[in-house]
């Protein structure tokens, strides 16, 4: 219970003696960081986007480069110890050599020699372009040929998992945001223009909103999903399936904002800006925006997460984000196939990585749900 | 309340006209159709001679028509319950998905009342213990529980029972059982399968509805008609129970109308990651394969299942809260 | 007063509440009494602690909120020892406790409408409360709700007792309250507000109702409110109380002739009064009632006071002095001891 409601029941004078002490942002921004959860899911995050932004820089190899030596390796920490149990820093690796079983047909690996190959921080390999424009071939960590590290294995193809995931962040985690970039814009725009021209045309909006909300996502998502051309490239396919992402939330947020400008097209002040002969602009954007956005904004939060499930999902049916980009969704992709997941398993890592950036969402969503409206419980 | 009944199925007409429309859009709006994709099928496995029939199995099917006809045609049928067939096994779509609905129900149903028999009394102790330790942790689990995706809960399902009993418990039955009558054994068998996709449903709808739930109940908790019964004197399970609980509840009965769809188009991808045979894994499928007739059709019923959900929702709250008015 | 005339008596209650930004001292050492059939007016603005002052006395305050001093008497239990039971000792789950409200102690609120379960009709809300107090069957609690029903004045009791929440205007719910709070004949009612979401005709109806409803069943009364009209209308007692303090406590008559707190001072100069001179501009109260967690130093209303003395009132905390005439004021003006100690310029007042 909020100590303004329990304090007095009819309380306006107590909320503008609030507002004189700190500023609705500065209160909103007070409540966040007292949520322990939303801190460490915007920490969690925060560190999710650098590795995005740093992709290059983390990843080891290259997320495209076969190492045709070494297909389906499993994960490959660096060790501290040797096999005489003596202890070594910096961390280091063996190089290894597969071995097929005649029988089995399985795949292991073995340490050949007891040469270490040690980690070399911040060094020369493969040449990269950080942010996609600064030419550079420093890595946070690499070994010498013939040795490799593999952080989370390979893929049948011998591509370097840890890598491919790290790329995959940078469309993964910009996907969702691309999403609800969109859907606020069209969300907004639909909202404001029904709620303000009414009639017919907000009759068949809100008809067809209404199926919009309740119809199933997956479904929904897989139909329109198809629809996509396949002889889009990469880039082309990975705008349009934010396009159909983002229809997660606009049809609510176009319904949020639509309410609002009924109800605020009401109130004395928009009469009153109204009257003063202020134009239609000026009185959506001084005056309706600014009241819808703390709705608007927890809506669009919570979408991203629905939005990532939904990038991974189609990725993960082959109808999402299609090579030579990468993304979580598509890696799993990989691990579809029964068989080859049980051989494989390391390859539903990547769902840890989706699993930990929707939780985050959720965890700041929610935090941001809660701060949004401070004087309210 | 006979006459609202009535009207309010009226007015579902035109949003029926606008979701056929929808739908039919949809399912033509991909590049190519039923026979491209077929001739490509073909070709793959290297039989050239499809591609001349190209012509006449366009004409078959009545592909060559202008969409705005082919629209007409399929609406005219549909709505006669005819709801044309499925290119790719040959067969009415209806019996299609008839022939699956039995599984898909067993699972959607059997997760929909375990996730919301766990659900609503755990959301309930949470919201009546708020910030207690067990909240804490059922919100931690909650978080959790709804970040990962059903179809990864799956697949780590398969895994770790094949791992435990190397056993790989993919689609409802084994290969001994799958073309056997029923008998005590099959039933075993399909209970065995059974609880790897309704489990991962559960945990996530276990999750969502206890976080609703919750949610409902804090809001109800912090309205001053509950400080009023409080300060009458009754005991706090009254209040809780009898009054706060009763219209917690009423927010979760919209959200029942939407479930009478989701029982045959949640866990679409589980369906197909566990190789199940329900409705949903042949959504998909036809949809990939542009097998127009069976998806509209099935796309289309989710719709349908959506506005009778709806519908029925709207009465049964019309029927719990005195503040709804019907005419 | 004499012992047997008091029925509740509140001894520095403080009731804090610890919210994430702080320690809100909503209520922070108040002293009242209630004699047996008086009523006892608590004045003060929004956010002065008087609505959480009517919880705690029914421990109805709520975490993170809760009574972290003082003692709550009350002496309307006939027990074997005749002693008084300490509301504040008590759990607030406690059977006792739920006796207690509702049975002894009623409150109604200012907004009665959501203070009624929209799901329920009003009879079944009446029937529920007189059932948990006493012990009468179905038939019996509901003749008693029609009659309460009645004696509050609704028209057709026995049609209303079916209706639910939303179909009553705001005045018939709140007489509706009222029947419910007075079905198992209470000792003590406590009103917050009720009249304050009610437009003025229907004010004037309820409070007539509530006077008549008190001297009919013998009771005492807090009445909470920050209407001075109301309570010079409704009050034989008064206590004004400001940021969780009680700044003042008179009969009513001295109130309104003979302020003596600036504070009760700015407010009675708030009211407009017939006869005063038109083209008189209205007073208000200078500057709004700080935060709660933002309470300053010294005496914690100097900061509008107009006869604030610098050195003293931003140094130091007043406490309640007792005059002539039974009452009590919580200023540095009439404390002799303090004034000379200080020596202090007594700005113009």
């Amino acid at each position: 219970m909020n100590e303004t409601l329990t304090l007095d029941a009819a309380a306006p004078i107590e909320a503008e003696g609030k507002i004189t002490v700190l500023s609705v942002r500065q209160l909103m921004w007070m409540r966040f960081k007292r949520n322990r959860l939303a801190v460490i899911g915007a920490v969690m995050l925060t560190m999710f986007y650098l590795m995005a932004l740093f992709a290059g820089f983390l990843a080891p190899y290259d997320p495209r480069t076969t190492h045709a030596e070494h297909p389906a390796a499993p994960p490959q920490l660096p060790r501290i110890v040797d096999q005489e149990g003596n202890f070594h820093w910096p961390p280091f690796v063996y190089a290894t050599a597969s071995k097929v079983d005649q029988k089995t047909f399985r795949r292991s690996y073995q340490p050949i020699g007891d040469t270490r190959y040690p980690l070399r921080f911040f060094a020369a390999a493969e040449p990269y372009r950080l942010f996609g424009l600064i030419p550079t071939d420093i890595h946070l960590f690499h070994v010498d040929e013939p040795a490799k590290v593999f952080l989370m294995g390979t893929d049948r193809n011998g591509r370097d998992m840890f890598s491919r995931v790290v790329y995959g962040a940078q469309v993964s985690l910009t996907v969702g945001l691309l999403g609800v970039t969109v859907s606020l814009i069209i969300g907004t725009l639909l909202g404001i223009v029904s709620g303000f021209l009414g009639g017919l045309f907000d009759n068949v909006t809100q008809r067809f909103i209404d199926i919009l909300i309740v119809f199933p996502l997956i479904p929904l998502w897989l139909a329109l999903a198809t629809t996509i051309p396949p002889t889009w490239n990469s880039v082309q396919r990975f705008f349009a399936i934010s396009l159909v992402l983002s229809l997660v939330t606009w049809g609510a947020l176009a319904r949020q904002v639509r309410g609002s400008v009924l109800a605020l097209r009401e109130t004395d002040y928009v009469q009153a800006a109204r009257y003063a002969n202020a134009g239609v602009w000026h009185i959506i954007t001084r005056h309706l925006l600014p009241n819808t956005m703390s709705h608007v904004l927890v809506i669009a939060t919570l979408a991203i997460p629905a939005m990532i499930l939904g990038e991974t999902a189609l990725s993960f049916l082959g109808l999402g984000i299609q090579p030579p980009m990468t993304s979580w969704g598509l890696l799993l992709n990989e691990a579809q196939q029964t068989r080859v997941l049980l051989q494989q398993p390391w390859l539903l890592l990547p769902a840890v990585f989706v699993i930990v950036a929707i939780i985050a969402f959720n965890f700041i969503g929610d935090g941001i749900r809660d701060a949004a409206d401070p004087f309210s419980k | 309340m006979i006459k609202y009944i009535v009207t309010r199925t009226i007015a579902m007409i035109p949003t029926f006209l606008l979701l056929t429309v929808f739908g039919f859009l949809l399912i033509e709006l991909p590049p190519g159709d039923y026979v491209t994709s077929y001739i490509r099928a073909q070709a793959a496995q290297g039989n050239t001679s499809a591609a001349d029939q190209e012509a006449s199995m366009r004409a078959q099917y009545g592909l060559d028509q202008p969409i705005v006809v082919r629209y007409g045609l399929w609406l005219s049928r549909f709505v006669r319950g005819d709801f044309g067939d499925s290119f790719e096994f040959r067969r009415p779509a209806t019996e299609i998905i008839g022939s699956r609905l039995g599984v898909t129900l067993t699972i959607s149903i059997c997760a929909f009342l375990i996730s919301w028999g766990i659900g609503i009394p755990l959301g309930i102790y949470s919201a009546t213990h708020q910030y207690s330790r067990t909240d804490n942790f059922l919100t931690t689990v909650t978080f959790v529980g709804l970040g990962i995706p059903d179809f990864l809960l799956g697949l780590l399902l398969l895994v770790t029972v094949w791992m435990l009993t190397g056993e790989v418990l993919t689609g409802m039955n084994s290969s001994a059982y799958a073309s056997a009558p029923w008998s005590v054994g099959k039933v075993l068998d399909f209970l065995k399968h059974l609880w790897i996709p309704v489990t991962a449903v559960v945990i996530t709808g276990t999750a969502w509805i206890m976080r609703v739930m919750r949610g409902n109940l804090l809001d109800q908790l912090g309205r001053p008609y509950v400080t009023a019964l409080r300060a009458r004197g009754l005991p706090e399970r009254v209040v809780i129970y009898k009054h706060a609980v009763r219209n917690a509840l009423h927010p979760l009965v919209m959200s029942l109308g939407q479930t009478l769809a989701w029982l045959i188009s949640g866990f679409t991808i589980i369906s197909l990651v566990l190789d199940l045979p329900t409705v949903q894994s042949i959504y998909l499928r036809a949809m990939l394969q542009q097998d127009v007739y069976l998806g509209g059709t099935i796309l289309i019923l989710i719709g349908v299942l959506i506005l009778i959900g709806t519908l029925l929702a709207d009465i049964l709250l019309a029927w719990l809260d005195p503040r709804i008015r019907l005419y | 007063m004499a012992e047997s005339e008091l029925l509740l008596e509140v001894r520095n209650l403080k009731t804090h509440f610890f919210a994430e930004e702080g320690i809100v001292r909503a209520v922070d050492g108040v002293d009242f009494t209630v004699a047996r059939g008086k009523t006892l007016g608590v004045l003060g603005e929004s956010g002065c602690g008087k609505s959480v002052t009517g919880f705690s006395i029914l421990r109805l305050v709520q975490p993170p909120g809760r009574i972290v001093a003082g003692e709550i008497l009350y002496h309307g239990l006939h027990g074997a020892d005749n002693r008084a039971l300490d509301l504040a000792r008590c759990s607030p789950t406690s059977s006792q406790m739920q006796s207690i409200r509702g049975g002894e102690i009623a409150m109604i609120f200012q907004e009665a409408r959501t203070s009624l379960d929209p799901v329920y009709t009003v009879g079944s809300q009446l029937i529920e409360a007189i059932k948990y107090h006493q012990s009468l069957r179905q038939e019996q609690a509901k003749a008693w709700g029609v009659e309460m029903l009645r004696r509050v004045g609704l028209p057709d009791p026995e049609a209303t007792f079916n209706k639910y929440p939303h179909q009553l205007s705001g005045g018939m719910c709140q007489r509706v309250m009222i029947a419910i709070a007075l079905s198992c004949q209470p000792k003590l009612l406590i009103a917050d507000e009720p009249t304050t979401a009610l437009d003025v005709t229907t004010e004037a109806q309820v409070l007539r109702l509530i006077k008549d409803l008190q001297e009919e069943l013998g009771m005492s009364m807090i009445f909470i409110t920050h209407n001075l009209g109301v309570v010079a209308e409704m009050a034989d007692e008064i206590v004004v109380m400001y940021l969780g303090k009680v700044v003042e406590q008179t009969d009513v008559k001295a109130l309104f002739e003979d302020a003596r707190h600036p504070y009760t001072q700015a407010l009675l100069r708030s009211v407009p009064q017939i006869g005063k001179k038109s083209g008189e501009r209205l007073q208000t109260v200078p500057g709004s009632v700080p935060h709660p967690q933002n309470i300053p130093a010294g005496c914690p209303f100097h900061p509008r006071c107009p006869s604030r003395m610098p050195g003293l009132c931003d140094r130091k905390e007043p406490a309640l002095l007792p005059l002539s005439g039974n009452r009590l004021v919580r200023c540095f003006l009439y404390d002799e001891d303090a004034l000379k100690g200080a020596n202090v310029h007594v700005a113009n007042t």
